[in-house]
């Protein structure tokens, strides 16, 4: 396979005494869609945030496309090209599509906001994603939830990333606007770009991802490649019971034939 | 001894399934039981027993009654309700559905998501897997109560391989095997099916052709194929491919189609010729997909209208030759053309007239399904509830 265009490696975090993330690694391909799990507390917003440059790690190397890179501000990510959609997507219901996906990029022409341009982009972008929505100028209030998610993501391509990060993007969306979604997903891996997808839902996950990156506790708990992992397998490096004494001790003391009710 | 693997929880989560599923298939086949009788039959300790039926009797699935046997104590154990759960789901040309079913043939939960299936046959089945895992957890229904699902695929699938027949309308699935692939992911057992004879099925069992003994469904999407019912039963031929009539030849001076043979009934109703034949007009948006198409048509677009008249008397031609084959009692016509209603059935039933033998005539109606875009799914559900019962 190429080389990876984000990895790291020996990421550890604390947060006064608590050691939020141990010596973790992670490595995302182009074109290629990791999922970041874990239970509550693993550790994966703060991952998130290290990679973001919201909360830099305290140890740890981050190589962008091989070469050692220094995030200490989020300005440091976009510039290399990490885009980061957080859960609250951050939009301007008030404001339509256009001016959502151009806030704070805004195009001038002599002074005057070249509204006609922006909307050609926009159109174009949106275009090149399949995603079809029939008016720019509806404020986002309007939209569902889908296609609110949608417009976030988009407005993030705008900066033209490498790696997307996508925390959570399905939570709270119908089955219709979550396929919107996972349909996205995949035209963004189909045009090469590294996703990182952070979700709870292991269907979503095995409908999308093609490795699944599990943490536990801080730590790496486990690297898999969903085509050829079962479903359990996934589980049990989440929870933690593939690693857990007690399973190990009963594996030692089954008698063969015996029954489990 | 390394056990470790065989003890990981995936592996005991298994086996509780698998007993718990002997204990209602035991129910199943003997009624009431005693909760001893059961430990008989399936071989699980008492205690095992015990346990499940208490986990059972908490989901409602069993009820327990206090009762004797040999003037000693028991607990007589029989299903409130018929368990077990069947999934059904239609890959379209651009479209999923995917239904839920409980044993009596209901629908429980229903949804469709657009979808380019014809793309890619391997994307197209992980998408169909995601929205049956989906509807499950959205129906809180364990994956250890689905008994059985059936897929509805659109081309013939050869009885003896399981692989999809090289003439589809969506080439890229030439080969594949759906029913295999689509098993190894669910973890479930699964059946294909070619979804113009799981709407014929569908359409005999509850819609339009209830109660008739033969019936020809005629399915008029992307391409044309379809389903016949001979004596009440669904016709498959030889090697699972009867009722392939998209490639019947009508014309011998038509298109070259893709299956070699030139002016077959596909070139002539199938939905990428009849959008190829929409006359562009500066002013209109021009349709371009077939339910456009047919919207345009009944909103008196006269062009439109005339190429779903066409297709409708090329339809009726081809028919002709299989009512003088079969001789049926009634002709529905499904697929997203029928949406066109009497503008696509009128010109094909007087093609009809012209075409079939006065004898075949005289008991045949024809009619557009009741099912609608639906069929191929019911028609799924039904054929995942009759592999549950063989």
């Amino acid at each position: 396979m190429s080389e990876p265009v984000l990895e790291l490696s020996g990421i550890s975090k604390r947060f006064g005494a608590v050691q939020a993330l141990s010596d973790v690694s992670l490595r995302v391909h182009p074109g290629e869609v990791v999922a970041l799990l874990g239970d509550n507390g693993a550790g994966k917003s703060t991952l998130v945030k290290v990679i973001a440059g919201v909360n830099p790690a305290d140890t740890g190397t981050l190589l962008w496309e091989g070469r050692p890179v220094t995030v200490a501000r989020p300005a440091d990510a976009q510039q290399l090209g990490i885009a980061t959609i957080y859960q609250d997507l951050a939009l301007c219901d008030n404001l339509d599509i256009v001016a959502n996906l151009f806030l704070g990029g805004e195009r001038s022409t002599a002074g005057v906001l070249d509204e006609v341009g922006m909307e050609r982009r926009a159109r174009e972008l949106l275009d090149s994603l399949s995603v079809s929505i029939p008016s720019l100028r509806v404020p986002v209030a309007s939209l569902s939830g889908g296609q609110r998610q949608i417009i976030a993501i988009a407005r993030s391509l705008l900066g033209e990333p490498k790696v997307v990060m996508l925390d959570e993007p399905t939570a709270a969306l119908g089955v219709a606007q979550t396929a919107q979604v996972l349909d996205l997903i995949e035209r963004l891996r189909d045009q090469g770009l590294g996703v990182i997808l952070i979700s709870h839902n292991m269907a979503d996950v095995r409908a999308v991802a093609d490795r699944a990156m599990v943490l536990r506790l801080g730590r790496n708990a486990g690297d898999f490649r969903v085509e050829d992992t079962s479903y359990e397998e996934i589980v049990a490096a989440i929870t933690g019971a593939a690693d857990n004494p007690v399973a190990r001790r009963a594996g030692r003391v089954a008698v063969p034939g015996s029954e489990e009710a | 001894m390394d056990t470790d693997a065989e003890v990981t929880p995936g592996s005991q989560a298994a086996l509780r399934r698998a007993n718990r599923q002997r204990v209602i298939a035991a129910l199943r086949d003997g009624g009431t039981l005693t909760q001893a009788e059961i430990a008989r039959s399936t071989g699980l300790s008492a205690a095992s027993v015990s346990n499940i039926v208490r986990d059972l009797r908490g989901t409602g699935v069993v009820s327990v009654r206090e009762t004797s046997s040999n003037g000693r104590r028991a607990r007589a154990v029989s299903l409130v309700r018929q368990p077990g759960v069947v999934v059904g789901i239609d890959f379209g040309y651009s479209r999923l559905r995917v239904a839920l079913g409980d044993s009596e043939g209901r629908t429980l939960l229903e949804e469709a998501i657009g979808y380019d299936v014809a793309a890619d046959p391997d994307r197209g089945v992980r998408r169909a897997v995601w929205l049956a895992e989906t509807l499950l957890i959205a129906a809180r229904v364990d994956r250890s109560m689905v008994t059985s699902v059936a897929a509805a695929v659109p081309g013939p699938i050869e009885a003896a391989t399981g692989e999809i027949g090289s003439i589809t309308c969506m080439p890229r699935w030439a080969g594949y095997r759906p029913a295999a692939e689509l098993s190894e992911r669910l973890g479930l057992p699964v059946l294909a099916e070619n979804d113009a004879n799981l709407a014929a099925m569908a359409e005999a069992a509850e819609g339009s052709a209830q109660g008739l003994e033969h019936v020809v469904h005629v399915t008029a999407s992307e391409g044309v194929g379809a389903g016949l019912i001979v004596g009440g039963r669904l016709f498959r031929g030889a090697g699972g491919t009867a009722g392939e009539i998209g490639h019947m030849g009508l014309d011998e001076r038509g298109q070259v189609c893709r299956c070699g043979n030139r002016g077959c009934l596909e070139t002539l109703v199938g939905a990428p010729y009849l959008l190829n034949m929409v006359p562009h007009t500066a002013d209109i948006a021009t349709p371009s997909t077939l339910p456009g198409l047919v919207a345009a048509a009944r909103n008196d677009d006269p062009g439109c209208r005339r190429i779903v008249a066409e297709a409708g008397a090329a339809l009726g031609r081809g028919v002709s030759v299989v009512a003088n084959t079969f001789n049926p009692q009634m002709v529905v016509v499904g697929g997203e053309l029928a949406e066109a209603g009497e503008l696509l059935l009128e010109p094909m039933r007087r093609a009809m007239e012209m075409a079939t033998l006065g004898s075949a005539l005289r008991q045949l109606r024809l009619v557009r399904g009741e099912l609608g875009g639906r069929a191929a799914l019911r028609g799924a559900l039904r054929l995942a509830l009759l592999g549950t019962a063989g």
